[in-house]
C-alpha cells in the first residue's frame, strides 16, 4: 500500500549500468578523433538534457570533460547519467533531465567536487549560484495557475522560493472576486535544478527548464525600468524636482 | 409509441415566411412536437417523439400537410430502446 | 442513464442537428455537441477536501467518474479548484481499494494475531455483533466506542448518532473533528451560546483588513485565500496581518508578518485588548447593550492522564474538579468591564513584546488596525488556535476584541473561524456527534435537551444517556487500558492522525481486550491497526451532504457505483442495527416504558421507526443510483435528514426541504422564508433578531455576548536543555490530512513525494547537519526518521521546526504530546519538545 518514494531507490543494477558505461565511455575516448568525425554527422544528448552545476559553457565543457563519471558517482540522488555513443561528441558526458530526477542542490556540490579537470567550475562553491539551466513556464494555456486555480506547486517545491519563482498577484477578471497567482520565473535566481518541471502536477509539464542558451532572456542595457532603478536607488534619481497642489472645489459646508 | 421503444426526431420546417406564426400555432397541436427556435426566414426546428397518440412519423406527415409549411426536413432520427425504470440495483448483504 | 435523461440527451442532439440543419447554433444545442462528443454526463457536487466547500461538477461516463471541473457558478469559488481539487476525479481509483470485508483470522476462525481474510457482509457484522454484545454484556455501554468524521455525510453522523447515542446508550461517539473544531466549538459556546461563524465568505469581498490567526490561508484554504488576495489588490488601504510560530507562505501578502513564541499569542490577544481599552477604542454603546464580561477558571492543566506531574500540579485540572476547592475548567465567573479592564492592563506593549519576541511596532500596528472605528476587520483562525492547550481561551480572546469594538455581524466585520474538514460544520457540530453533543447545539448532559431527542426519536425517557462519553483522546486512552473493548472508526484515519500513537493509540488497539473495526475505502494505517477492516464506498459513489464553513449546506446526487462489495458508511452503520435485538441492549426497566419495542431490532427502533422511512423510493433522484435506499427499501437519505432537521427548525439553526439542496448550490442556515442567512445577530440579516433590536446576541438567555478574560498560561511541555527545540505540525497544500486520498494521486505524490523537517539553517549548522541529510526527530514519546529542509517554503525561526502529518512513512504523531485543551479536549499537535539528532 506504501507508495514508493523517490529517496531510497540505489540499486545495485544501478550501480553495475553506471559503471559499464564508464567503461564504453573509456573506450570511446580511445577512438579518439576518428569518433569525433563521426560525431559530427551525428546526433546529440535529449534536447532536455541539463549539465552539472558549475559546467562551463558548453564548448569548453565538451573539452574539458574528460568522460571519467566521477560526478556521476559522486550524485547521492543518482540525477546524473552519463551519454551514451547515440549522443556523439557528447558521449560519456554527464547531464540530467529533470522531469526524471531533478538536481537536489547539496550544499557541499560533491559533483563539482570530484571533478578532476575542471570542466564542473570549482569556483562553484555556493549552489546558490549555480546556473544549470532556467525555468520557463513554456504553456501558459496549460499552467493551472494561470487559469486562476490554485496550484502553484512548482512555486512551493522551488529551494530558491520568492526569490527564483515568485507568484504574481493580479485580479481574476472572469471570476470578479479572486486573484490570480501568476508564476513568475527570476533567471537572475533561477538555479535550473528542475524540481519545479520535477513536480509539475500535469501529464505534460507547463514548465520546463530550459539550457542556459536557448532560455536566458536578457535585459538590453538602453532601457531602464524607472520603478526599479528608483528602489534600487532608495531614492528618486533626479531628488528636488516638485509639484504644485491642484486647484480643488471647496468642501461645501 | 413502440412497445419495445421509443422515436425522436429532430425536424427544420420551412413555412412560409408571413406564415411562420400560423404554422407554430398549428405545431402546438401535433401531439409529440416541440418547437425549440423560430428563425428568420421562416424557419423552424422542431422536435417529434412517439406518443400514445400517434408515432413521431405521423407527426411528421402531419407538418408537411399543415398549411403554410414548404418543407419539412428531417435531420435526425434517434431510437431509445428501453423503456421503463432504469433496472434496480438489488444490494446483497 | 435514466430513461428521462437519457431522452432529454437525445432530444438535444435532435434540436443540435436541426439547427445544425439550419445554419445556426441555439444555446441549448451546444450544450448537446458538447455531450454527444464525448458522452459525458455532468452532474453537481463538492469537493472532498478541505471546509471551504468549493463546488464542483462532476462528469461520469461509463460507471466512472472520468472528469471533474469547477462549478463556473458556485459562489465559493467561480469555477476554481485547488491542485487537490484538480484531481478529485482520481481519488476514487487508487490501485489498492478495499472490496471485500477483511477480518484477521487463523485457521479460519477471527485471531488478534491473525492474517487479514476476506469474508462476507454477513460474516463481518456476525463476528462484530457477538463482540459489541460481550463488551456491553461484561461492562455496559461504556466499553462500545465509535470514532467518526467531520469527513462523513450529514446522514452518516446522524445515523451513527443514533446507533450510538440511543440504540447503544453510549455517548462514546466522537469525531475526528475533536482535533480540529472543538476548541472553536467551547469558543462559541461560552462566548455566544451558539455555535458557528456569524459571518460568511462575503465578509472577504467587504473587509479592510484581515488578520491570520495560526492559519496559513495560502496553502490550507487556497480558494479563500485567493478572494483574499484579491480584496486586497483590489481595494485601496486594504491590510494583511499575519501571525504565526513560523514564516509559511501566507506571509507573502502579509503587510505586517509577525512570528512569535508559541502560546504568546494569549499574550498578544489580552495586548489588544488592553489597547483599545487605553486608548478610548471601545464601542461604548455597543458593549453596553450587547455585551457581558467573565473571568475564566485558571490553572486548569493540560487534559493529560490525571497522574500526570502537570495534572498534579494544575489546581483546576479536569479530573479534579468538585475537589478540594477545585473547579470545572470551562466555568468562569461575572465580573464588570472595570475589572476587565484591570486583568488586561497588565498585557502592555512591553511586556507583550518581550514576552512573544515580536517587534513592538508591529504589534501596535495590529492593534491599531483593530481599534481603528473606520477600518472592517475579518479575524481568520485555524488550527493555531483549535490546537492548542488553551484553544478555548484563545478563541474567546478574539471574539473579546471584536466584541470591544463592535466588529461583528456585519458585512467585512467579524471573526470567522475556518474550518479543516468538509463537513465538520455540517456533520460533526450541527448533526452532534461528540461525545457530549445531541443535534442543533444540544448537549447530553441537559435533561430538557435529552428529552427533546427522546421525543422526536420516539424513545422512552431515560434512553439517552446523561453522562458524558469518552472524547477522542480518552478514547485511545480507555482503548488502552481496557474499559472500551469494541470499537469503531469511520472515515477517518486515526492512528496516523491521533498525538502520542506509540504510548496511547497503538497499544490501544492492539491490546487483546478489544476488538476493533475500521471502515475506509484504503488500507490505511488505522485500518491495518484494526482487526476487521470493511471497505467503504466514498465521495460520489453514495448520496452525500456536507455543510461547510459558513454554514453552507451542499448536496450530491449518488454519481456511481462503489467498487466491488464496499458500501457506504450509512449501509454500514444501518445494516449493522439490524443485528441487535432491543433486548440485548436496552435495560428491561426501560423496555418497560415502551413495551411495543419488545423483540424488535435496533434498526426498527431507530430507522424504520415510521418518520426515517416515511419516504418511499419513488422520491429518489431520477437517474440516479441510491444504493442504501435500494437496499432498505426507502429514501434512507430524506427520512433522515428530515427527522435531523426537525431539532434546528425554529431554533436558529433552521436547515431548507430536503429537495431544495438538491436543486441548489449550496444554502447557508438558517433558511427562513426561503431565504440564505448571511450575517447572523444582526438585525436584517438574520431571522432571529426582531425589529428594533439591532443586534442580539441571542444565544445566550440575557441575549449578551460574553467577553471573557483568560490570562497567559505556558504551554504544556516547552523546549528545555535535552529537547531543546519546539515541534510543529501541520499540513500542506498538496496533501490532505494523512495523505490516504491524495498520496494515491500519483501527480500529487510526486509533487510532494515525503515528508521533511523544516528548520532554521543556523539550527541545521549547529547540529553539522546540511539540507537533504537524513535524520532523526526524538522526544520523549518517540522517534522519526526524516531529512532536512533548510529552504522552501516554510522559513522557521531558530528553535522551532515543522514536520507535515501527510507521509505514512514518517508517523509524526509518534512524536507528538496527547496534551489537550482541557475544555474543549483538542489535541495541541502545535507545540512540544523536540531534538534533530543526525543517523
Amino acid at each position: 500500500m506504501v507508495m514508493s518514494t523517490e529517496t531510497d531507490r540505489k540499486t545495485p543494477t544501478r550501480r553495475r549500468f553506471v559503471q559499464a558505461t564508464l567503461r564504453t565511455a573509456a573506450g570511446a575516448g580511445a577512438c579518439g578523433l576518428g569518433l569525433a568525425l563521426f560525431a559530427a554527422q551525428s546526433r546529440s544528448l535529449p534536447a532536455d538534457a541539463l549539465r552539472p552545476p558549475g559546467a562551463l559553457p558548453e564548448p569548453q565543457f565538451l573539452s574539458a570533460c574528460v568522460r571519467c563519471g566521477l560526478c556521476v558517482r559522486a550524485c547521492p540522488y543518482d540525477t546524473l547519467t552519463l551519454a551514451d555513443l547515440a549522443a556523439g561528441p557528447a558521449a560519456g558526458t554527464p547531464f540530467f533531465r529533470a522531469r526524471q530526477i531533478p538536481c537536489e542542490m547539496c550544499e557541499d556540490i560533491p559533483c563539482v567536487k570530484t571533478c578532476p579537470t575542471g570542466a564542473l567550475d570549482k569556483s562553484l562553491t555556493d549552489i546558490g549560484a549555480a546556473r544549470m539551466g532556467v525555468a520557463v513556464i513554456v504553456s501558459r494555456d496549460t499552467c493551472l495557475n494561470l487559469q486562476g486555480l490554485r496550484c502553484d506547486v512548482c512555486y512551493r517545491v522551488c529551494p530558491v522560493i520568492d526569490q527564483a519563482i515568485t507568484l504574481e498577484q493580479t485580479h481574476n477578471r472572469r471570476t470578479g472576486k479572486h486573484a490570480v497567482f501568476e508564476p513568475v520565473v527570476h533567471p537572475d535566481a533561477c538555479t535550473g535544478c528542475g524540481k519545479c518541471e520535477k513536480s509539475c502536477v500535469l501529464t505534460d509539464a507547463a514548465i520546463k527548464v530550459l539550457p542556459l542558451g536557448l532560455a536566458a532572456g536578457r535585459q538590453d542595457e538602453h532601457y531602464r525600468r524607472g520603478w526599479e532603478e528608483k528602489r534600487k536607488a532608495g531614492r528618486e534619481l533626479v531628488p528636488g524636482l516638485i509639484d504644485l497642489p491642484d486647484r480643488l472645489p471647496e468642501a461645501k459646508p | 409509441m413502440t412497445d419495445r421503444g421509443t422515436n425522436v426526431c429532430g425536424v427544420l420546417v420551412h413555412a412560409v415566411p408571413a406564415r411562420a406564426g400560423e404554422v407554430a400555432q398549428a405545431l402546438r397541436g401535433i401531439p409529440g412536437s416541440e418547437l425549440h427556435a423560430t428563425l428568420d426566414g421562416g424557419r423552424l426546428v422542431v422536435t417529434l417523439e412517439d406518443t400514445p397518440q400517434a408515432t413521431a412519423f405521423s407527426g411528421l406527415e402531419t407538418i408537411h400537410r399543415t398549411p403554410g409549411v414548404v418543407a419539412a426536413a428531417l435531420v435526425y432520427h434517434g431510437f431509445d430502446p428501453d423503456r421503463g425504470p432504469a433496472a434496480p440495483h438489488v444490494m446483497e448483504a | 442513464m435514466s430513461e428521462q435523461t437519457r431522452r432529454d440527451t437525445m432530444k438535444l442532439a435532435a434540436v443540435a442537428a436541426a439547427a445544425a440543419a439550419a445554419g445556426v447554433t441555439l444555446p441549448e444545442a451546444a450544450e448537446a455537441q458538447v455531450a454527444r462528443g464525448d458522452g459525458i454526463r455532468w452532474d453537481k457536487g463538492v469537493c472532498r477536501f478541505c471546509g471551504t466547500g468549493c463546488g464542483v461538477l462532476v462528469g461520469v461516463k461509463g460507471g466512472r467518474v472520468v472528469a471533474t471541473q469547477g462549478d463556473p457558478d458556485a459562489p465559493v469559488n467561480r469555477g476554481l479548484n485547488c491542485i487537490k481539487g484538480y484531481f478529485l476525479s482520481k481519488i476514487m481509483y487508487g490501485e489498492d481499494r478495499l472490496t471485500r470485508p477483511l477480518l484477521r483470522m487463523k485457521n479460519g476462525r477471527y485471531d488478534k494475531a491473525g492474517e487479514f481474510t476476506p469474508i462476507s457482509w454477513d460474516q463481518a457484522f456476525s463476528i462484530m455483533a457477538e463482540k459489541w454484545k460481550a463488551a456491553l454484556k461484561k461492562s455496559g455501554p461504556s466499553a462500545v466506542g465509535m470514532f467518526g468524521s467531520g469527513q462523513w455525510t450529514v446522514w452518516e453522523g446522524y445515523a451513527a448518532a443514533k446507533l450510538y447515542k440511543a440504540g447503544f446508550r453510549s455517548n462514546n461517539l466522537d469525531p475526528n473533528a475533536r482535533h480540529c473544531m472543538a476548541s472553536a466549538v467551547a469558543g462559541f459556546m461560552r462566548t455566544f451560546g451558539i455555535d458557528e461563524p456569524m459571518g460568511c465568505y462575503d465578509d472577504l469581498e467587504h473587509a479592510d483588513g484581515f488578520v491570520l490567526w495560526g492559519a496559513n490561508m495560502a496553502e490550507m484554504h487556497p480558494i479563500l485565500w485567493s478572494r483574499l488576495t484579491d480584496r486586497r489588490l483590489t481595494h485601496d488601504g486594504c491590510e494583511v496581518h499575519v501571525l504565526s510560530t513560523f514564516e509559511h507562505r501566507s506571509f507573502e501578502l502579509a503587510d505586517n508578518g509577525m512570528i512569535f513564541v508559541p502560546q504568546t499569542d494569549l499574550a498578544i490577544l489580552n495586548y489588544i485588548a488592553n489597547y483599545i481599552i487605553q486608548n478610548g477604542a471601545v464601542n461604548r454603546d455597543f458593549v453596553s447593550k450587547h455585551v457581558a464580561f467573565a473571568h475564566t477558571v485558571e490553572d486548569i492543566g493540560y487534559g493529560l492522564r490525571p497522574g500526570h506531574p502537570l495534572e498534579v500540579a494544575a489546581k483546576n485540572a479536569s479530573h479534579k474538579a468538585g475537589k478540594d476547592g477545585a473547579v470545572d475548567p470551562a466555568g468562569m465567573r461575572d465580573i464588570t468591564f472595570e475589572q476587565y479592564k484591570e486583568q488586561v492592563a497588565k498585557y502592555t506593549l512591553d511586556y507583550t513584546a518581550k514576552l512573544s519576541g515580536v517587534e513592538p511596532d508591529k504589534l501596535l500596528k495590529l492593534a491599531k488596525l483593530y481599534a481603528d472605528p473606520r477600518k472592517k476587520v475579518v479575524s481568520y483562525w485555524t488550527m493555531g488556535f483549535n490546537q492548542h492547550a488553551r484553544g478555548t481561551w484563545v478563541n474567546n480572546l478574539v471574539y473579546n476584541i471584536h466584541l470591544l469594538t463592535g466588529k461583528i455581524s456585519e458585512p467585512g466585520n467579524g471573526p470567522f473561524s475556518l474550518t479543516g474538514q468538509p463537513s465538520a460544520c455540517g456533520t460533526a457540530r450541527e448533526v452532534g456527534t461528540f461525545s457530549h453533543r445531541l443535534p442543533a447545539d444540544m448537549v447530553v448532559t441537559s435533561p430538557a435537551h435529552r428529552a427533546v431527542a427522546e421525543k422526536i426519536w420516539q424513545l422512552p425517557e431515560g434512553t439517552i444517556p446523561g453522562t458524558i462519553g469518552y472524547h477522542a483522546v480518552l478514547q485511545n486512552r480507555m482503548l488502552k487500558d481496557g474499559k472500551l473493548n469494541a470499537y469503531w472508526v469511520q472515515c477517518t484515519n486515526n492512528m496516523q492522525t491521533a498525538p502520542n500513537m506509540n504510548g496511547e493509540g497503538f497499544p490501544g488497539y492492539r491490546n487483546p481486550d478489544n476488538f476493533i473495526v475500521v471502515s475506509d475505502p484504503y488500507p490505511t494505517v488505522t485500518a491495518l491497526s484494526a482487526d476487521l477492516i470493511l471497505p467503504t464506498a466514498m465521495w460520489m459513489e453514495k448520496e452525500g451532504a456536507y455543510g461547510n464553513a459558513e454554514r453552507r449546506g451542499q448536496f450530491w446526487r449518488q454519481q456511481v457505483k462503489a467498487p466491488g462489495e464496499a458500501r457506504s458508511d450509512l449501509w454500514q452503520t444501518i445494516e449493522f442495527s439490524k443485528y441487535f435485538k432491543v433486548e440485548e441492549v436496552w435495560p428491561e426497566e426501560l423496555i418497560a416504558k415502551k413495551p411495543e419495542v419488545r423483540g424488535k431490532t435496533l434498526y426498527d427502533v431507530l430507522y424504520a421507526n415510521g418518520t426515517v422511512n416515511r419516504f418511499p423510493l419513488d422520491d429518489l433522484q431520477q437517474g440516479f443510483d441510491n444504493d442504501e435506499s435500494r437496499a432498505f427499501g426507502f429514501y434512507v437519505q430524506k427520512g433522515l435528514f428530515e427527522e435531523y432537521a426537525a431539532f434546528g427548525r425554529g431554533k436558529a439553526h433552521d436547515l431548507a426541504p430536503f429537495d431544495l439542496y438538491h436543486k441548489a448550490r449550496g444554502l447557508r442556515w438558517p433558511v427562513v422564508d426561503g431565504k440564505e442567512t448571511l450575517w447572523r445577530f444582526r438585525e436584517g440579516y438574520d431571522p432571529y433578531v426582531k425589529a428594533g433590536e439591532g443586534v442580539k446576541f441571542y444565544g445566550k438567555p440575557d441575549g449578551r455576548a460574553r467577553v471573557i478574560f483568560c490570562p497567559y498560561e505556558p504551554a504544556a511541555e516547552s523546549p528545555d536543555k535535552e529537547y531543546d527545540m519546539w515541534l510543529c505540525t501541520g499540513r500542506v497544500l498538496e496533501h490532505w490530512h494523512s495523505g490516504s486520498m491524495t498520496r494515491r494521486v500519483p501527480e500529487l505524490h510526486r509533487s510532494y513525494p515525503t515528508a521533511q523537517l523544516f528548520m532554521h539553517p543556523d539550527d541545521a549548522m549547529q547540529r553539522g547537519l546540511r539540507r537533504g541529510q537524513s535524520v532523526k526527530v526524538i522526544t520523549r514519546r518517540g522517534e522519526v526518521i526524516t531529512r532536512v529542509e533548510t529552504r522552501g517554503r516554510n522559513k522557521m525561526p531558530p528553535g522551532l521546526v515543522f514536520i507535515p502529518f501527510f507521509d505514512e512513512g514518517q508517523l509524526v504523531n509518534k512524536l507528538t504530546l496527547d496534551a489537550t485543551c482541557p475544555i474543549s479536549k483538542e489535541t495541541d499537535f502545535k507545540k512540544a519538545a523536540c531534538k534533530v539528532v543526525p543517523i
